[in-house]
This record gives C-alpha cells, sequence and structure tokens, in this order.
C-alpha cells in the first residue's frame, strides 16, 4: 500500500492549537502580526519577530529558514545559529521535528514561547482539549492499547495509526481515535 | 585569537589509547579488527579535540599531521592485507575485480580506486559482508555506505547477504544487466514512503534472483529519488543565500567548471555524490561545519572525520572560520569569496598531493576585496 505523505504544521500559541496543512502552498512566512506585517502562521508573542522564519518546500521536501532574529527559534532542542557571516542555515524537515519560537536558546515552553511540531499524517478532524492539570501520570488509550507515562514533559506527543496526542502539562490536546486519563 | 587551552590528564589517557589501537592494528584476526575498530573510534575523537587547540596552520602542521595516515597509505595497507589473508596474487585479484594486474600493483602501491564503482566490486572480491562493505567504502573510500534505496547498492546487498554465491561480482553483474534490459520505469509511479531501516528489512527477506526482480519492480519509484533530500538541502542552501541566481555566485567566484556541472547536475536531480565535491561545495556556500556533516548525512556519508588528513584541515578551516566570525559578528559586509579564499590559504600550506588536487578545484579568487 503507497500512503501519500501530508505535511502539516501543529502550532500552539497561548494554549490554542492551530493545524496548518503546508502541502496548500510552497511557502509560508511565519512572523508576528502587525498592521504592516500579515504572515501565512499568524503569531502574536512580543517574543516572536515580525519575520521570524520561512517554511519552504524544495522538490517535495519541507525546510525551515530563520531569519536569525532577536530571541530566534529552537529546533530539536538546539537553537537554530546563523552560519558563517550570519547566514541563514535552512534545516530539513522530518515527521516529529519540534520548532519553538521566541524563547532564546533555551528548549523551553511556556507562555512567552510558540511550540510547534512538524508531522506527515493524514488523520483529520477538530482538536480536542483535555484538562490534565495536577496529574502526575498519564495514560493514553488509543482503543488498541494503553500507554502509561510518569511525569511526562512537556510538548510529550504520542502518535498513534489513528490519533495524535500533545501533553501540554495544564491541558493535553488530542486528534482522531485517542483518550488521555490521569491521576 | 586565543583558544582554550584545555590540556589536561584525559588528554594523556587518549594518548595511550592511541598507542594501544596502533600495537593492535597489527593483527588480522576478526576479535582484533573489532577491537582497533572502537579504537580506532577513539582515536579520531582525540585529534579532533587536538585540532580545536590549534591556533594556527603551522600548529596544525606539527600536532596533527604526524598523527595521520593518509587515504593512499590505508587504502593500499588494507588492499594488500586482503590480497594476503586470500592468498590471491595480484593478477588473480585483478581477474576478480575485472582489472589488469599492473591496476591493482597501483592500488597496493598507494594509487586509489578511480570510483565508488571499484571500491564495490574490491569489497565483493576481498569477501566482506554489507557491514564490512560500509566500512569499506567510508572509512577508505570516503564514499557513501551502502544504501538499499539505490539499485546498485539494492543488488550488491543481496549478493553480499548470499552465502551460496561463490563469484560475486559476477553475480552482482549478471543481475544488474538482467534488471536494467527487463525493468522500464514508470515515472508517473509515486513512491512508497518507507523507512531505510525498512527497507533493509525487506530486502534482507529477498532469497532469490526472482524475487529480488519482483522486489525491484515494486520499488523501482523508489530508487530514482534515492539522493532527494541531499538535492534539495543543496538547493535550500543556494536559494537562502544567493542574492542573485547560483549562476551569478559561481561566475562570480569563479568555480571551477566541473563544480559548476555538478550544481547543474543536481538541479536535474542526476548527481551521485562523491565526498570531495559536497565539501568544496560547502565552501563554495559558505557553509559551517555542521551544515556539511547535515550535506554529507543526506548523502548517506559520514561526517567530516578528523583521521583523515585533508578532512582534518577542513575541520580546521571551519572551526577558525566560525570563531572569527563570533568575534566579528557586526564587522563588514559579508563577502562570499571569504571562506574560499581562507580554505586555500591553508590547505596550500600544507604541500601535500592529495590536497593539491582539491585545491585544484577551489575558485580562482583574487586575494584583493
Amino acid at each position: 500500500m503507497k500512503n501519500r505523505v501530508e505535511n502539516k504544521l501543529i502550532v500552539i500559541e497561548k494554549g490554542k492549537i492551530f493545524t496548518y496543512n503546508l502541502d496548500d502552498k510552497l511557502s509560508w512566512t511565519v512572523g508576528r502580526v502587525t498592521t504592516e506585517n500579515n504572515p501565512d502562521i499568524k503569531l502574536s508573542l512580543s517574543t516572536v519577530s515580525r519575520k521570524h522564519g520561512e517554511l519552504t518546500n524544495i522538490d517535495g521536501n519541507w525546510f525551515y529558514m530563520d531569519f536569525n532574529g532577536k530571541n530566534g527559534t529552537v529546533y530539536n532542542n538546539k537553537q537554530i545559529k546563523p552560519g558563517i557571516h550570519g547566514k541563514i542555515k535552512p534545516v530539513i524537515l522530518k515527521n516529529g521535528d519540534t520548532l519553538i519560537f521566541g524563547g532564546g536558546s533555551e528548549a523551553v515552553i511556556n507562555s512567552k514561547t510558540v511550540w510547534a511540531k512538524f508531522i506527515t499524517s493524514s488523520i483529520e478532524g477538530a482538536w480536542r482539549v483535555n484538562d490534565t492539570a495536577g496529574y502526575s501520570h498519564i495514560t493514553f488509550n488509543d482503543g488498541n492499547e494503553k500507554i502509561r507515562m510518569d511525569s511526562p514533559k512537556k510538548g510529550t506527543v504520542l502518535e498513534k495509526e489513528n490519533g495524535i496526542a500533545i501533553y501540554m502539562g495544564d491541558f493535553t490536546y488530542l486528534l482522531g481515535n485517542i483518550e488521555v486519563s490521569g491521576e | 585569537m586565543k583558544r582554550d587551552k584545555k590540556i589536561s590528564w584525559i588528554n594523556d589517557e587518549k594518548k595511550t589509547v592511541k598507542i594501544t589501537a596502533k600495537k593492535k592494528s597489527n593483527g588480522i584476526d576478526d576479535i582484533k579488527e573489532v577491537e582497533t575498530d572502537f579504537l580506532d573510534e577513539q582515536e579520531t575523537q582525540y585529534i579532533e579535540e587536538e585540532i580545536s587547540r590549534c591556533e594556527n596552520i603551522n600548529e596544525l602542521k606539527e600536532k596533527i599531521l604526524p598523527l595521520l595516515s593518509t587515504q593512499q597509505t590505508r587504502v593500499s595497507r588494507k588492499i594488500s592485507g586482503m590480497l594476503d589473508k586470500l592468498g590471491c596474487s595480484q593478477e588473480a585479484f585483478g581477474e576478480i575485480c575485472g582489472v589488469s594486474r599492473p591496476t591493482v600493483s597501483k592500488w597496493c602501491n598507494g594509487s586509489i580506486p578511480k570510483n565508488r564503482e571499484q571500491f564495490l566490486k574490491i569489497g565483493m572480491a576481498a569477501g566482506y559482508n554489507i557491514e564490512e562493505m560500509n566500512i569499506w567504502l567510508q572509512r577508505y573510500g570516503r564514499y557513501p555506505g551502502l544504501y538499499s534505496k539505490t539499485l546498485e547498492d539494492c543488488v550488491c546487498m543481496y549478493v553480499l547477504s548470499q552465502e551460496n554465491i561463490t563469484n560475486k561480482i559476477e553475480k552482482y553483474n549478471s543481475i544488474l544487466n538482467s534488471i536494467k534490459l527487463n525493468i522500464i520505469h514508470d515515472k508517473e509511479e509515486e513512491a512508497e514512503n518507507i523507512s531505510t531501516s525498512k527497507f533493509d528489512i525487506k530486502l534482507s527477506k529477498v532469497k532469490s534472483e526472482e524475487e529480488l526482480e519482483n522486489f525491484i519492480e515494486r520499488n523501482i519509484a523508489l530508487f530514482s529519488i534515492a539522493f532527494n533530500k541531499f538535492y534539495s538541502y543543496a538547493l535550500a542552501n543556494i536559494m537562502a543565500n544567493s542574492a542573485g541566481s547560483v549562476n551569478e555566485l559561481s561566475y562570480g567566484q569563479g568555480w571551477s567548471s566541473s563544480l559548476i556541472k555538478v550544481v547543474s547536475a543536481i538541479r536535474q536531480k542526476k548527481w551521485y555524490p562523491t565526498r570531495n565535491k559536497i565539501i568544496s561545495l560547502g565552501l563554495h556556500l559558505t557553509m559551517d561545519h555542521e551544515q556539511i556533516d547535515e550535506m554529507l548525512s543526506l548523502a548517506h556519508m559520514e561526517p567530516l572525520c578528523a583521521k583523515n588528513l585533508f578532512e582534518s584541515a577542513i575541520i580546521f578551516i571551519l572551526e577558525d572560520a566560525s570563531l572569527h566570525n563570533l568575534m566579528d559578528k557586526n564587522g563588514e559586509n559579508y563577502d562570499p569569496d571569504d571562506l574560499c579564499r581562507y580554505a586555500k590559504k591553508v590547505l596550500g600550506k600544507l604541500n601535500n598531493n592529495e590536497i593539491d588536487l582539491f585545491i585544484s578545484e577551489i575558485s580562482e579568487i583574487s586575494d584583493e576585496k
């Protein structure tokens, strides 16, 4: 069976979740919205630059290019630093890669940063939000198996065949056939 | 500029490891080879640390060069070792590999086999398994390791894994010829999205030539996109950083005609990556160490290796360029020729045949800004 890859960017900012179907366009600008600036991926935190970066498709592969702004971007726990002479260093994105906008060199997820995940998935539908505040143990259930995690880190993602769960501490975001419980 | 000097007891310990590795490398049995590979890694780390402490090219020459053997020496030693192990004359080995006796003699005396295909055939003649072939290709040939999503490597991996095949090269050639004659690629077909490790597992289950032909026919679309990510990454870097077109950049920098051809072939997705050309492209596009390693990784090759004379010089150049950049980040306007000019200057001082060949391909750039 041949799977058609659908490339998506999931973005969580100030508790709100957005899904961008990247394949709708060849290029997406990322930045903070102002009266003069209207990026494709519209962010609002002051830690994000107006022209923060860009997602570009080159021959079927997606790249993130950071414009080396003040608070920068962390890619898979490592800050994207400019190359020699301040050059832009494109990063090639693969399923599960994480980007954190506006947190400086730290890979922190808080009210001053934007969390984003690049995924290749065909799961459609609306996101549900579950309150998981105060839980030290989380259990995910996709109908086939239960997966228990002790004190998971914020930003932990569980991707199953028919569902995706994103644990963000006080809240957990669910898409498709997956549920969360905890204690 | 002063670098952080961290001379400590840890280095002394690694020096001991290095000496031990040299002593043990005399043995030819398997256990010793495994030990040597492990110690080889330790030695490489030690050299990398030493490079990061070099403050200038003279220090690099004094401290690092004596620690390195050239690619020629390593390859000739390895091929001579193969002949001894097989109990084979140069003539007989040449016959198996499909080359003349003088060619084998040249290999034993420091001439490097001319392309990856020759390295593959030598590895098959030596009776290597997949793991040994990967070490041979990457460490000695500086080529990508076996990659099952390319047609030739797929066939090679099948042949290496079949214990009942006596003449592996003959079988490899005959299967490839048959496949090329019988299978026509339908460009409309979409390649399956499958990881390389899963594809390797599928290939390892193929047990006959007929099964292999069917396997290749089913996956023929996949073979056409083997280096797709590498091509895209190279193009992304060109697009992200060239104010004008790549043509303007290449003519402005006076790129060699062979490098211009490489870029043209990358655009047409036809280029089979070779290690030194990737490094050369990285220098011309002012990439740093991390970016060149990423390009090598996407071409299914190991990262820059300090163990190799030429590459240890490249690591030094890139680290020095990055360090200089950090101290001078608010400096004058960006000049895309800087890195090439600096690389040429440093490499030129090493007076080494292996490196001279590479320098001849770096652009002729005037020192005047």
